[in-house]
């Protein structure tokens, strides 16, 4: 026997790298990048058997992930547990789940947000210092004074959005974190799309008014 | 330029999308062991970069029947880089794992390093898609294998001067000759899954491999998931410096 040396693709089933960013995912809608083979639409318990329940896993853990970070803000251990633990659930009660992936991304993500209130609102937690204290961001091919100035505005909108309802930080996340329309973000809150626009136009015009102050 | 200011929807976007929130390793390991990871196909998105890593630059197959096909189909299936089996399966592949040194790079000062390790000048490319930037460098031997990464894709450059192994495909692989950097290259879709039964190519699978040889250095990109066209690929092996 012998030996030759090779190079191999690695095993390549990624489902998770399909939405694969914002501007396509408000471009198409966030949904509609999820591979034909992917989509369950009108089966029963299409999450009831291991493969599947791993895919879906793949496929969505990330939003979630990004979504309870989001709500929660902070540390990022805290922000793991709880998107392991919707996941855990979620398998849990995988039998009672009838609907397309679209449906199970709003399932997991009620369970989430289910998760962070029962885990921290009902013990009051004290509030974490700063929101997403510790995301920094990633760097970019623009100018270093350019650099500067987005960073300055990340701070501005970290210590703004502290100061946001939970409604309003959740329509943030919704809308910029996960790269949903007003339109997706109001049908999942469950409330009028316009009032979606209203709290963001606000939340903007707010950063626009404390950079301004801070310009003075 | 824009003031500080100037905070819009387009300037939201661009914030939240270059925010760095990642699962860590030690959320992917708690998944791993989670009731409904039981098939061998899922392996935690840590685990396949860290794996590839070591396998691009030293997986060794032992591959008997390959070496039982007759010379002029070998001659009929080999492309300069890319080797297409007779099969698409490999049913007792062995893996080995190389000793690797694992740089940062933080600067092109760690640049000059990491050339002088490998022994030829490496070359980063000037042009990449969105976000994506360097997350890890591998050194092994006279070859460097950097990884390239954002929340979605992840793109993995392989440089090497002692270059003798080939990309192994199946046989049913759709292999490409392109012109790239100035020269003749090959290029292939695809991917070996894991099975009980070894490994088996498919098509279907996402990623993608762009390999060419210039200067005496063999170069290979590779988009892991697939999700970079032929044309991006070439986007960037075509403005490197």
């Amino acid at each position: 026997m012998a030996a030759e040396t090779i190079t191999v693709l690695r095993e390549g089933v990624t489902f998770g790298r399909l939405l694969r960013s914002y501007e396509e995912m408000d471009a198409k809608g966030c949904m509609t990048l999820l591979p034909s083979k992917f989509r369950r639409s009108g089966k029963s318990k299409p999450y009831s058997n291991p493969a599947a329940f791993s895919r879906l896993f793949d496929e969505t853990h990330r939003i979630v992930f990004r979504y309870v970070y989001g709500l929660l803000g902070g540390p990022c251990q805290d922000v793991e547990d709880i998107t392991a633990d919707t996941f855990l659930k979620a398998w849990s009660a995988r039998e009672r789940f009838e609907g397309d992936v679209e449906s199970a991304v709003s399932w997991l993500m009620t369970i989430a947000r289910n998760q962070v209130i029962d885990r921290y609102r009902v013990q009051q937690r004290q509030g974490i210092e700063i929101w997403l204290g510790d995301v920094q961001l990633a760097g970019s091919d623009t100018s270093p004074e350019q650099q500067v100035i987005e960073k300055e505005q990340w701070e501005r909108l970290r210590v703004i959005a502290q100061k946001l309802t939970e409604q309003q930080r959740e329509i943030l996340v919704l809308r910029y974190m996960l790269g949903w329309k007003n339109k997706q973000v109001a049908d999942y809150l469950g409330i009028p799309e316009n009032t979606v626009s209203v709290i963001l136009r606000r939340t903007i015009q707010r950063l626009q008014t404390e950079a301004q102050r801070q310009e003075k | 330029m824009k003031g500080q200011s100037d905070v819009d929807d387009t300037a939201l976007e661009t914030l939240f999308r270059r925010a760095r929130t990642h699962p860590g390793k030690r959320f992917y390991e708690r998944m791993a062991q989670a009731p409904w990871a039981v098939e061998p196909s899922y392996i935690s998105a840590q685990k396949r970069r860290r794996s590839f890593a070591l396998a691009v630059v030293g997986i060794a197959g032992v591959l008997l029947f390959v070496l039982a096909v007759p010379l002029k189909s070998l001659a009929q299936q080999a492309f300069d880089y890319i080797f297409r089996g007779e099969s698409d399966t490999v049913s007792s592949p062995v893996f080995v794992e190389p000793t690797a040194i694992s740089p940062v790079l933080q600067d092109l000062a760690d640049l000059q390093r990491v050339s002088q390790m490998v022994g030829f000048q490496v070359r980063l490319p000037i042009y990449l898609p969105e976000s994506l930037q360097i997350t890890d460098v591998n050194v092994h031997a006279r070859s460097v294998l950097i990884t390239y990464s954002n929340e979605d894709a992840t793109l993995i450059f392989l440089q090497q001067s002692d270059a003798t192994a080939s990309l192994y495909v199946g046989a049913t692989a759709e292999v490409e000759v392109v012109f790239v950097d100035g020269v003749t290259g090959e290029f292939v879709r695809g991917g070996w899954a894991q099975t009980e039964r070894g490994l088996i190519w498919d098509n279907n699978l996402n990623g993608s491999h762009l390999l060419w040889e210039k200067d005496g250095v063999r170069y290979s990109l590779t988009a892991e998931s697939g999700e970079l066209s032929l044309e991006t690929l070439l986007m960037i092996a075509n403005r490197l410096p």
